[in-house]
């Protein structure tokens, strides 16, 4: 059964809840929240969601498989003049629905919806080195590493460097 | 720095004086290297004063003022990560007052935040952001040892132009008996 991708409602938030708390309690995952640090409650991730629905520049994406979430997109837009034109995308996919084309189709959707708003001239996100598998899926999509933030992130025991990953919308304007 | 200038850890009394000094800042033309516009940096002097407060009771925050007749002409601030992750890093933000430029204050500031950075145990990565053409800047970041991490593309507008950031960062061994 393919997923549905289509903007998380208030109604998500007990699942959303739910996948992230799968994936942080996966052995080896690369989130930067530890799991106790995640203290949402029902109420606050209804506003966590209905903060993204309110922003034109900001979305949250979601994989729904038969009302279950099967993965999650959140794309935050600057808030102030000199960051506005600029989305920050974090995603998650659930352990049983990787290598299935997922987190592709829904950075696709992310892009062409960025272009869409007229507002965004720019995506970026941030990956630890080492998830490969992740650079190149970005990469492929156009996404060119930007920048290595040494020993940026401590998980499990160690230091691991952030890349960060850059897309500019606007490739023809010029400066 | 003619008239004596001196850094020290901001109280919650400079609270006004510092928000004096941003607002300027962000008020001059040209506009200067700042990622906020004049509109959206006005917040009450309670929260500026919890800030100066909570940083001095985390080990990875810093709040210092530059200070001369009484005036704050001049901020450092490094405010640490928050999560597990990222509690053994900072990040450095720092602002002189325009006619209290090329005078010595950037500079006084950064080696009060180096030295303590390098005696934080908590401390273990400074990073910043500087506007790419702002070369006296990353010049002076060079020198106190940050080290180029990459290139973030058309990321801030200034004045109505997208321009590319810098990423930098200092790294501090901290781990028993290395010497950085």
């Amino acid at each position: 059964m393919n997923p549905v991708i289509r903007p998380a409602t208030r109604d998500d938030a007990a699942a959303l809840i739910a996948l992230l708390r799968e994936n942080l309690a996966e052995p080896g995952n690369l989130l930067l929240l530890e799991p106790h640090e995640f203290t949402f409650t029902l109420e606050q991730e209804r506003e966590y969601i209905a903060a993204f629905q309110a922003s034109p520049n900001s979305t949250l994406l979601v994989a729904d498989v038969a009302g279950e979430l099967v993965a999650s997109l959140s794309c935050r837009g600057g808030s102030r003049v000199a960051t506005r034109h600029c989305g920050t995308i974090g995603i998650m996919v659930a352990a049983a629905w990787r290598d299935r084309g997922i987190g592709r189709a829904m950075i696709e959707e992310v892009i062409a919806w960025a272009k869409d708003t007229g507002l965004l001239t720019r995506l970026d996100l941030s990956v630890l080195d080492g998830n490969d598998r992740a650079v190149h899926l970005y990469r492929k999509l156009g996404f060119q590493i930007e920048g290595r933030q040494r020993a940026a992130v401590y998980k499990h025991g160690r230091y691991i460097d952030n890349l960060l990953m850059g897309l500019p919308l606007d490739e023809n304007s010029t400066r | 720095m003619t008239p004596p200038v001196t850094i020290r850890e901001a109280a919650p009394a400079d609270a006004a004086g510092y928000i004096r000094l941003i607002k300027a800042i962000l008020r001059e033309q040209p506009p200067v290297d700042t990622p906020y516009a004049p509109e959206e940096f006005d917040p009450p002097v309670e929260r500026i004063a919890a800030r100066i407060l909570d940083a001095a009771d985390e080990p990875n925050s810093l709040f210092i003022v530059a200070v001369a007749r009484g005036e704050v002409i001049g901020a450092l601030t490094c405010g640490g990560g928050s999560l597990r992750a990222d509690q053994h890093m900072t990040v450095l933000g720092i602002y002189v007052a325009r006619r209290w430029r090329d005078r010595g204050v950037g500079r006084a500031l950064m080696e009060y935040a180096v030295e303590w950075a390098r005696s934080s145990p908590a401390v273990e990565r400074v990073e910043l952001e500087v506007f790419a053409d702002n070369a006296r800047a990353i010049h002076l970041y060079e020198q106190f040892g940050f080290e180029h991490e990459g290139r973030k593309r058309r990321t801030y507008y200034r004045d109505g132009v997208p321009m590319d950031m810098l990423i930098m960062a200092l790294l501090i061994d901290k781990s028993a008996g290395s010497e950085e």
